[in-house]
């Protein structure tokens, strides 16, 4: 009993440092940009395509196309800043919102077409099926434990990008003032365009992992976005500590979920999304900004 | 626009569609029933959003729970599709009670996830449940498809007649509303809500009066479209991409937060669909381009720019 119970809460855990993952694209591009980005999810599950068809089509690990998916997805993202969202820089925050519903669109019924609807899932050669068993009754997924350690690591690597380099610094510059930051020969449109390839990046990374992990098919964006939305919410809006526990706390909820009835998973974790919504609408690592 | 003149193209356009089935084919009268109603919904949308600043990704809850709350008082209860149909609006705005107390605490774009990530669980709710069907949903009896009228033909037409009737009107109403003092209010909210405040005006009702009263619509216009459809399902019912998205792009297309927005996009939106019928969804992605440069280019929509540039029209004929 003591052990399924902590066999439900380490596994939910491990689930949420996957959630957190997926949701720090959306973060940084609210946190930097102002940014809501409907089409996240749609972004993520595009990188988890890009790394079937690379690594298929070129016949090399997927590991190996993860690098080239990498350039691509910064690359794309940079593109998207520069070429689109740049013209759609509001107080407001609706035109962008209204951009990224459209690219969504644009995204899920382009896969669709390319890659048709099958689900397809990204094998790692059994890697992904190996587990640790600490004692009898709690085995940690090897995949799970490595998906783990690269969200922590992305995460806290970020959070040193954006915290403690220079380039950082013009992030959050241009987010805060993007007036005074002008005054200091700031750009926010150059700085933007290189945060967006830093959620490109992100992006591409979360979207590996997603391939590996679940199946996925391309309109498996809304569910992602909905997943990445909540840990944002139960974190804080726009705070990368934040995202983190936010994914805990979700995944860890989907896990006890699952630990009373299957079918629960989910809707245990929506339930807490709804509870904090109602009694802590700010999330818990939430600062109140204008 | 003056009063009159809004009422005669209105009561030319009603008596024109009377008497336009005669005319058409019935795949025909099945695209203008679809085109009523998914310009009702773009009405309803650019209301809320457009007018009221409520800028919901959710609306496909209600279309789902209208639909929902029909099906299950027809097949279940054996009432007869009239009642039945004003109590899915009923229902669904009831839905919407709910969910307004939930994401009113959220702010500008997180409202808009908010009520979709909202519109999700509810959507995820019916899937569950077993006894509307769960992710197969169930079909609507053959009594009640009667009730509608005995013969295909005559029952199309029914449909096409509601469908008709609401989306003018939605239309009328939405005339008549925005010229009234919680129009007025309405906007004056959108522009500047401390000086809306300042003058008296209470924001938070105004804003939940609207949402309800659009969410209510909303599932209306839900159970008439799977009427037409005589089965619903979860999938179908609760589709982000076809009740909440492509609304959306169509209001943009045309002109968020213009009267006559929802009309220019919807006509442009159908226009492209037929034309591209042949290639699958790509006319989705076209849709998604066109509304991506629109709000690049043209913040004001189709709609706007035609008006823009009409304006410059008529100023270049006019005598010196």
């Amino acid at each position: 009993m003591i052990i399924s119970l902590t066999n439900a809460v380490v596994q939910g855990a491990l689930l949420g440092c996957f959630y957190a993952l997926c949701a720090a694209p959306l973060a940084i591009a609210f946190g930097i940009m102002r940014i809501v980005n409907i089409a996240t999810g749609d972004m993520l599950v595009l990188a988890a395509f890009s790394v079937l068809f690379l690594s298929s089509t070129a016949n090399i690990h997927p590991t190996l196309a993860l690098v080239g998916v990498v350039v691509l997805m910064a690359a794309l993202g940079y593109l998207l800043q520069r070429g689109i969202l740049n013209y759609t820089l509001d107080p407001d925050m609706m035109r962008p919102l209204l951009v990224t519903l459209a690219l969504s669109s644009i995204l899920q019924n382009s896969l669709l077409i390319v890659a048709s609807g099958d689900s397809r899932k990204v094998s790692i050669g059994g890697f992904e099926t190996m587990g640790l068993e600490i004692v009898n009754g709690l085995t940690i997924g090897l995949f799970p434990l490595a998906t783990a350690i690269a969200a922590s690591l992305l995460i806290w690597a970020t959070s040193h990008l954006i915290h403690r380099t220079e380039l950082g610094i013009f992030f959050r510059a241009a987010s805060d003032d993007p007036d005074i930051a002008r005054a200091f020969g700031i750009n926010e449109r150059d700085v933007f365009s290189k945060a967006f390839a830093v959620v490109g990046v992100l992006t591409a990374i979360a979207g590996a992992f997603l391939a590996v992990k679940t199946q996925f098919n391309p309109f498996s964006g809304n569910d992602r976005l909905i997943y990445a939305f909540q840990v944002v919410v139960l974190g804080g809006l726009g705070s990368l500590r934040g995202v983190f526990l936010g994914g805990l706390i979700l995944g860890v909820a989907q896990g006890l979920g699952a630990y009373f009835h299957p079918s629960l998973q989910i809707v245990m974790g929506h339930m807490v999304f709804v509870a904090v919504l109602i009694f802590r609408p700010t999330g818990f690592f939430g600062a109140k900004r204008n | 626009m003056h009063h009159k003149s809004f009422f005669a193209i209105i009561i030319v356009s009603v008596t024109i569609a009377i008497f336009a089935p005669m005319f058409l084919g019935r795949g025909d009268v099945r695209l203008l029933t679809e085109i009523f109603l998914v310009l009702t919904l773009a009405q309803l949308w650019n209301l809320l959003a457009g007018y009221g600043g409520l800028v919901s990704v959710g609306q496909h809850a209600f279309v789902g729970a209208g639909a929902y709350a029909f099906f299950v008082l027809c097949a279940q209860f054996g009432v007869h599709v009239a009642p039945a149909l004003l109590f899915a609006g009923f229902v669904s705005g009831c839905l919407a009670i709910g969910i307004y107390a939930l994401v009113s605490r959220l702010v500008g774009p997180y409202f808009s996830i908010g009520t979709w990530v909202v519109a999700e669980i509810v959507f995820l709710a019916v899937l569950q449940t077993n006894y509307v069907g769960g992710a197969s949903g169930f079909s609507l009896p053959l009594s009640s498809i009667r009730e509608f009228g005995a013969a295909a033909t005559t029952r199309e037409y029914v449909i096409y007649a509601t469908a008709g009737i609401m989306c003018f009107g939605v239309l009328s109403g939405n005339f008549l509303f925005l010229r009234s003092r919680f129009g007025l209010a309405l906007t004056a909210i959108r522009d500047d809500v401390a000086a809306a405040h300042s003058v008296g005006i209470n924001s938070d009702r105004i804003k939940f009066i609207l949402f309800t009263s659009v969410a209510v619509l909303t599932g209306l216009v839900g159970s008439i479209i799977f009427v037409q459809n005589l089965r619903v399902s979860p999938s179908a019912a609760f589709s982000m991409q076809e009740w909440t998205a492509t609304i959306i792009l169509i209001v943009v297309i045309g002109g968020i937060g213009r009267f006559e927005g929802p009309l220019v996009g919807a006509m442009f939106y159908f226009a492209l669909r037929e034309l591209l019928a042949p290639f699958g969804s790509v006319y989705i992605i076209v849709t998604g381009i066109v509304a991506i440069l629109i709000i690049i280019v043209f913040p004001d929509g189709l709609s706007g720019n035609i008006a823009a540039i009409s304006r410059r029209w008529l100023r270049a004929v006019r005598p010196l």
